[in-house]
């Protein structure tokens, strides 16, 4: 019944989301491609390619889940891991450096900034990845 | 070698902790855009931390992290940065002479007099800010006005009517020109707490609500341009003395930098009383929290007698409050941004189907 009531055009399917949440996202995506599934079952080559397409070219576009920002996300997570790493690895002659007090001031805001700036960029693409937006 | 005793041993189980601190911490903080440390300080003087080097670690983690919030706040057009940094100088000034006062303290009284010193300020502050914030949102919430625009009070209108030649300043956030030198009080109060608790946004942003008239997203996304000037400055003076723990300091930085973004982009779905009622909520709880351990330290000092088996006690129920405190705010504030988002998503699909 469902296939004998669907009928569209080629390129006509575009799937639009109403709110860009990560529960969202896959169930829509599986929505797509069962849609694409069934077009092909019955025939309609085209159609089905044009959907799985349109699925394609989410995840090649420069949008928020697109493979390469996802993989910039990996790597500044990579990044805030490794400097995390060297704070543990280093953690005694750090503690004793900079509690000194005097010019150690300096190493404790360059730590400061440089976890700041890696680990924010991270933690910003990290919910922008996952869908999490602000209301416009 | 310096002496490591005031810094405590981190294992695996105090990390975890500090990191989920953290998050809950910096959520907070990018909702209501101040008093991230008001749960941060306590959390951590409950597992130990003295007071002085509590407070030092978190305004050394806050300053960076109030420049992201401060950032990701004014994309949604919620920060006044004129108003920041003037309020931000006299906040400085602040911060140098508290921070002076803590070390006196330290110096003089140990850690007990330090730890008394911090908890009674935050009884103190937090009885009166936090009765006064949850009076207003219940009032407004009372009187059906919640998804009403925020007007000025009486004291700012008066304020604004003050018209001091060659000080007058024109604020975007209040559309009005004041006299800066209404805001050196302001900025002078608010430093001097943040060095004593590591919060200055209790004054800064309730000041900037009332005396100035500044809409309630606005003063706390305008409080973090003042805690970035505060912290840069509290951190060097803290630092220059060996008071910050940075080891502390950057794994609750990590868990606050995932809360931020989150309490941030909230604070777009939410209606305006609501700050009031999460800022309010938590304040009084973190307040329970720290009244409770205040006997054991003056115990500690000799002020009252031995306590005996009654201080572990008091103090496992300072801290099962202070995680309570932070249950209740993670609470709110994802449940507030659960229906928020949940209900803007019907909005769109509406409007989507009605297209």
């Amino acid at each position: 019944m469902l296939k004998a009531a669907i009928r569209l055009p080629v390129g006509a399917f575009k799937p639009r989301l109403a709110f860009s949440g990560p529960a969202n996202g896959v169930m829509t995506k599986f929505d797509t491609l069962m849609t694409a599934v069934v077009f092909a079952e019955r025939g309609e080559v085209a159609t089905a390619q044009s959907i799985l397409s349109s699925l394609g070219s989410r995840l090649t576009a420069g949008g928020p889940r697109s493979l390469g920002r996802i993989v910039k996300t990996a790597g500044l997570g990579l990044a805030s891991a490794a400097l995390y790493g060297a704070l543990y690895a280093f953690e005694r002659p750090i503690l004793a450096m900079t509690a000194e007090g005097g010019y150690s001031l300096f190493l404790v805001i360059a730590i400061a900034f440089a976890f700041s700036a890696v680990h924010g960029a991270f933690t910003g693409r990290f919910w922008d990845t996952l869908g999490l937006k602000a209301r416009k | 070698m310096p002496d490591l005793s005031g810094f405590i041993a981190l294992d695996p189980l105090n990390v975890a902790a500090l990191f989920v601190v953290g998050f809950v911490g910096g959520m907070v903080s990018g909702f209501i855009g101040s008093g991230g440390a008001f749960v941060l300080t306590p959390a951590m003087m409950s597992m130990g931390v003295p007071g002085i080097v509590a407070v030092a670690s978190n305004i050394c983690h806050k300053f960076p992290k109030a420049l992201v919030g401060a950032m990701k706040r004014a994309k949604f057009g919620q920060v006044d940065v004129k108003l920041g940094l003037i309020m931000g100088a006299s906040a400085e000034a602040g911060v140098l002479i508290g921070a002076q006062i803590q070390q006196n303290v330290k110096e003089a009284f140990g850690d007990a007099g330090s730890n008394l010193y911090v908890s009674v300020a935050f009884v103190i502050v937090l009885g009166i800010v936090g009765g006064f914030v949850l009076r207003d949102a219940w009032r407004l919430h009372r009187a059906g006005l919640t998804d009403q625009k925020e007007t000025a009070g009486k004291l700012a209108l008066w304020v604004r009517s003050l018209h001091i030649p060659g000080t007058m300043v024109y604020f975007k956030s209040i559309d009005a020109r004041v006299s800066f030198l209404v805001t050196i009080p302001m900025g002078f109060a608010t430093g001097l707490l943040a060095a004593t608790i590591a919060v200055g946004g209790f004054i800064g942003v309730p000041s900037m609500i009332y005396v100035l008239g500044v809409p309630s997203l606005m003063a706390s996304a305008t409080e973090l341009v003042i805690a970035f000037v505060m912290g840069l400055g509290g951190t060097i003076k803290f630092a220059w003395e060996g008071f910050v723990d940075v080891r502390l300091a950057m794994i609750i930085l990590a868990g606050s930098l995932f809360g931020i973004q989150v309490g941030a982009i909230g604070t777009t779905y939410v209606k305006p009383y609501m700050v009031k009622v999460v800022m309010g909520a938590i304040m009084i709880t973190v307040l329970f929290s720290r009244l409770f351990v205040v006997p054991v330290y003056m115990a500690d000092l000799g002020l009252i007698g031995s306590l005996g088996r009654a201080a572990p006690i008091l103090s496992k129920i300072s801290f099962a409050i202070m995680v309570f405190a932070l249950v209740l705010g993670a609470a709110i504030i994802g449940y507030a941004l659960y229906t928020g988002m949940r209900d803007h998503a019907r909005e769109q699909a509406l409007k989507a189907a009605a297209a």
